[in-house]
């Protein structure tokens, strides 16, 4: 049994735009590391580990080479970005080494680019997961199912991100409410954090006259959205839809964000859920990340976190019936079909196609509501979206839509009934 | 069916848009017009005015006295209009440096100033987006119908003209004013006939400097500053000047409204297109009208 | 007595191939001993080409590109359709169908674009590229959008690469690049070397001289627009295969910067600039990762090379080899 330290290569964005995310799952990681070194490492033996930055994929990649040749790691956490899993998940591959990516949801990367994954394992839930809970949650929560007609406008950030938000909202509201009573009034697709003026877009909106308005806006572009659209009235004049406005922090940022409207958290985890009274792993989490770090965790913390324990879970598991430490198939063994308890509930990691190393975890949708104790707005009446009901089954054969890109897609398409609610 | 208030509130767009990139291009025509310098670093100093007044203008008005309108709406923008100004005398060597060197030479140095100024702004002010729109949210909103729209932008787009008429009176009433307009037209003339030409372009650039300080002030309340936003500037600014005619007082004018006008009929009718469409527009105009729609090169 | 023209260190023909043959050497050795590094000199390799093609524009004619960028991205996407779209990843055919598609595009935009004054030239090369750039993420379901596109590893000669370690693979991919690149050398070389190349030159010191003597400045400056197009559209090919992956990023500003810092860098008045150049700014850009105002670098970098060096480390080189050869025919 060795003694030496194992090594972790956590791969965060440090700055730029995507800092807002990449320096909280880097945190969830350290933490998770912190804690486990406390009580005696895994098996003995404790974890040390090295950070570098995420940037544009062709340097991100570099890094990892970097962090699996020459650091020599035993496993890997990181990334955040879409255009950076599809880059490292064939050269981890390659390379051989074991990979949790806590974010980076493009569907893209199981369904086409890694399909059959060895190495390579995600936390996040599948982006197209994103766009249809935000639907499914606004149905429910504004009783969409009981008005005669729906107009919809749209406004998403133009990048892959933004367009599987968009596609997936859309053919969830088509499906589930009948395609002859949705609307769609107005599309717009401003550059992701390109664009600070977005007054042109608000008077189209309102001049649309949409009942919704769906949005997977984050970061800077929500805030100024929002801001801005409040001195519009937007906000009096149709219900926004966000698949993700709270689930970006600092949640500080949306202090003033306006009550009523759907909250979506990137379908995947919000501090308060699952309740802390009922369910104190969340609870512990969430008291230990505030004292370690003065913020609340978020979804890329959550993830990274649970990222570490999975892979402490999986070698420990492996150890009980090998007896000896485990090599990485071993561990890989254990990881697939495995469901372990993390702070935003059960996850589990799937074994079989599609989307196999895939991890599942239901995820919530609310209306926003500022919340004193906090002194921001947070997420109330949580609706929980189970997420077998919205994801591609195992085994399920079918081809990517040519447009949307998507197993997804396609899925909704071919095997939702028009005009019921799935969940 | 097309509303009244639907239509006010797109020219009332039109109008801010039209303020705020005509407060960028007035100052790069400014200098191209006196010293053929086509600056790219110009719109870093928009984005510095910006940082200046979400980073450290609208804090000194709180603290100094409190959160109310009309300090905030008044003292920020003139902080940041000073400390472009200051920036503007720190490169000022380098412009005399450049004035009279071949094409590369300038466009590669303003370009080397925008990166670092790029990296100036993280250092300062970190890599988050800033924001203090204290002064947009107390103007609060009127309305118009069955429409809102916010009374910051009025306040922006009233200080843009009050800016023009200060200009043009500096332009054509003042001495240094008539100095700047000879120098572009003819600056070996100017100077041949006395004129101290270093003192006319150093007002120049300052002058620049102070109204790009300025525009970035008075914008920052109503939106957000964050990293990049220079180079995307840059782009636009290229188009209004395009459009207007590089070097033209008024070009800066017609090149704003235009793509202002440009950029709200796009998103009303085609939005997908969006940005491209400026951009087509501009190279339609390079192709066929090179001196820009704004009458050439007057000031 | 056979009296032969001289030329000073870098520009000849010799100095090139000697640098060229000092990285090949000693590449497997740096691989050896840091993975890392070895793919550093592999993008090195690979970015020659587009920096010379890139020089050939601004060091010979005189025109200042700030979006070259755009054809990169050409080169780049053609390789990454050939795969996706005709299921080809012969390594031969993305280079020439990439050298196809940068000239027609070339032809399309320098047709416009060369008629005008460099300032214009200059930021009407960026503007477009940004356009080309915008219609890459537009046209998503096409270009894979941000997801990109994701290639499987080359074949060369029509040989399959899939079964070998990465190690192989990539000493494959590396001289295969580096053969590539000494022939375009060569021709580049030719290139500047002829009469054409000359008459650039013309163009560059004297536009209205030029004119005034009966050269057609336009046509010329199309021809060195399209050759320049043509080269920074096969590093884009190759770049797409190194990397596996064609995003939209390789067609932004940033990359165009880079172009222009990286051939600033190494000189662009002296032929061996751009390889020099090539080498160096990766090597930085390697260590400036870790530092985060790499910006502000680049950007002191530009201006102090403008104003102190504008010869570049070409320049700086070929002062001491000059020393060196003057000094040794004096002790001789």
């Amino acid at each position: 049994m060795p003694t030496t330290p194992i090594k972790a290569g956590i791969q965060a964005y440090l700055t730029g735009g995507g800092a807002i995310w990449g320096k909280p799952m880097m945190q969830g990681a350290v933490l998770a590391i912190e804690e486990i070194n406390e009580r005696g490492g895994i098996l003995g033996r404790k974890i040390e580990y090295v950070v570098k930055p995420e940037t544009s994929p062709e340097e991100t990649v570099r890094e990892y080479r970097t962090l699996v040749l020459d650091e020599k790691i035993d496993f890997y956490v990181g990334l955040i970005s879409s255009s950076n899993t599809p880059a490292v998940g064939p050269v981890a591959e390659e390379l051989q080494k074991l990979s949790f990516f806590v974010d980076g949801c493009t569907d893209f990367l199981f369904e086409s680019v890694v399909p059959d994954p060895r190495f390579c394992f995600r936390i996040t839930n599948i982006q197209s997961a994103d766009g249809i809970s935000a639907a499914l949650g606004a149905i429910k929560l504004l009783n969409l199912m009981e008005k005669d007609k729906v107009r919809i406008a749209h406004i998403h950030p133009d990048y892959a991100y933004g367009r599987n938000a968009h596609a997936h909202m859309q053919i969830t509201f088509e499906k589930v409410l009948g395609k002859d009573r949705v609307e769609v009034v107005y599309e717009a697709f401003p550059g992701l954090f390109k664009v600070t003026d977005f007054t042109p877009y608000i008077t189209e909106i309102i001049a649309s006259k949409p009942d919704i308005l769906a949005s997977s806006l984050w970061g800077a572009d929500v805030v100024n959205f929002y801001k801005q659209a409040l001195g519009y009235g937007l906000f009096d004049k149709m219900k926004f839809v966000s698949c993700i406005a709270h689930g970006a922090s600092p949640a500080e940022a949306v202090k003033d964000f306006p009550d009523g409207h759907i909250a979506g958290v990137h379908a995947n985890y919000f501090f308060l859920y699952p309740e802390w009274d009922k369910y104190p792993i969340n609870k512990a989490f969430v008291e230990n990340y505030y004292k370690r770090w003065g913020t609340y965790p978020d979804s890329p913390a959550e993830g990274a976190y649970v990222a570490v324990y999975m892979y402490k879970t999986a070698v420990e598991k492996a150890y009980e019936v090998l007896g000896k430490w485990p090599e990485v198939d071993d561990i890989i063994k254990m990881l697939e079909g495995m469901t372990i308890y993390g702070p935003a509930g059960p996850i589990h990691v799937r074994a079989r196609k599609p989307n196999k190393h895939q991890c599942y975890k239901d995820g919530i949708v609310g209306l926003s509501k500022y919340d004193p104790r906090y002194g921001f707005s947070v997420l109330t009446n949580p609706v929980v979206i189970p997420i077998s009901r919205i994801t591609v089954p195992e085994g399920w054969e079918g081809t990517p839509d040519p447009k949307a890109g998507t197993l997804a897609y396609s899925w909704i398409r071919e095997t939702w009934k028009e005009g019921v609610l799935p969940v | 069916m097309i509303e009244l208030g639907e239509v006010v509130v797109r020219i009332y767009n039109i109008f801010f848009g039209t303020s705020v990139l005509f407060l960028i291009a007035v100052g790069l025509n400014l200098i191209y017009g006196v010293m053929r310098i086509v600056n790219l670093t110009h719109p870093a100093f928009f984005t510095l005015g910006c940082y200046t007044v979400a980073g450290l203008g609208v804090g000194i008005v709180i603290s100094l006295l409190g959160t109310s309108l009309t300090p905030l709406l008044i003292i920020p923008p003139l902080i940041a209009a000073l400390i472009v100004v200051i920036a503007s005398l720190i490169v000022f060597p380098l412009f005399i440096y450049m004035s009279g060197k071949g094409d590369e030479v300038q466009l590669l140095v303003t370009y080397g100033l925008l990166l670092i100024f790029e990296d100036v702004f993280r250092l300062i002010w970190g890599v988050e987006p800033l924001r203090a729109s204290q002064a947009y949210e107390m103007a609060g909103s009127l309305i118009v119908g069955e429409y809102l729209i916010p009374v910051y932008n009025i306040y922006v787009i009233l200080s843009a003209l009050i800016l023009v008429l200060l200009l043009w009176l500096l332009l054509f009433k003042t001495k240094i004013g008539i100095l700047i307009r000879a120098s572009s037209m003819d600056i070996e003339m100017t100077a041949a006939l006395g004129a101290d030409v270093k003192k006319v372009l150093l007002v120049t650039v300052l002058l620049a400097g102070f109204l790009a300080g300025l525009g970035g002030g008075l914008y920052l309340p109503s939106a957000s500053v964050m990293l990049g936003m220079s180079v995307e500037l840059l782009v636009l600014a290229f188009v209004v000047v395009v459009i207007g005619g590089l070097g033209s007082f008024l070009g800066s004018f017609v090149g704003s409204f235009i793509v202002s006008v440009l950029r709200t009929i796009t998103l009303m009718l085609f939005p997908e297109l969006e940005l491209a469409l400026i951009y087509i527009v501009a190279i339609l105009i390079l192709t066929f009208k090179p001196e820009g729609l704004g009458g050439g090169r007057k000031w | 007595m056979v009296e032969r023209l001289k030329k000073a260190f870098g520009d000849d023909l010799r100095s090139n191939f000697i640098l060229l043959a000092i990285i090949a050497v000693i590449y497997p050795a740096i691989y050896a001993i840091s993975p890392g590094w070895g793919i550093v000199l592999g993008h090195g390799i690979t970015w020659i080409i587009a920096l010379l093609g890139f020089n050939l524009l601004f060091g010979y004619t005189g025109l200042l590109s700030f979006g070259h960028a755009l054809f990169l991205g050409i080169g780049a996407y053609t390789a990454g359709f050939m795969y996706k779209y005709l299921g080809i990843n012969s390594i031969e055919l993305h280079i020439l169908g990439s050298i196809l598609s940068s000239a027609v595009v070339a032809l399309a935009i320098g047709l416009v674009v060369v008629r005008y004054t460099r300032i214009f030239f200059a930021i009407f090369m960026l503007a477009i590229a940004q356009v080309f750039w915008s219609l890459y993420y537009k046209f998503y379901w096409i270009t894979g959008g941000t997801d990109g596109i994701k290639m499987a590893r080359f074949s060369i000669l029509g040989i399959s690469l899939e079964h070998l370690d990465f190690t192989t693979y990539h000493h494959i991919y590396f001289y295969f690049t580096t053969f590539l690149t000494t022939i375009l050398i060569y021709l580049m070389w030719r290139i500047v070397n002829s009469p054409f190349g000359l008459t650039l030159k013309a163009i560059r010191d004297n536009e209205v001289r030029a004119k005034f003597i009966g050269i057609d400045i336009y046509k010329m400056r199309l021809y060195a627009f399209i050759i320049s197009a043509i080269y920074a559209g096969i590093t884009g090919a190759l770049v797409a295969n190194h990397h596996r992956l064609v995003t939209p990023d390789i067609a932004y500003w940033t990359t165009s910067g880079k172009v222009v810092f990286a051939t600033l860098l190494g000189g662009t008045r002296i032929f061996i600039g751009p390889l020099i150049g090539s080498f160096i700014f990766h090597v930085i850009e390697s260590f400036a990762m870790r530092f985060i105002y790499w910006q502000l670098i680049m950007g002191a970098f530009i201006i102090a090379i403008v104003i102190l060096m504008p010869g570049g480390i070409a320049q700086i080189l070929r002062t001491f080899v000059e020393s060196i050869r003057h000094s040794g025919r004096i002790g001789g």
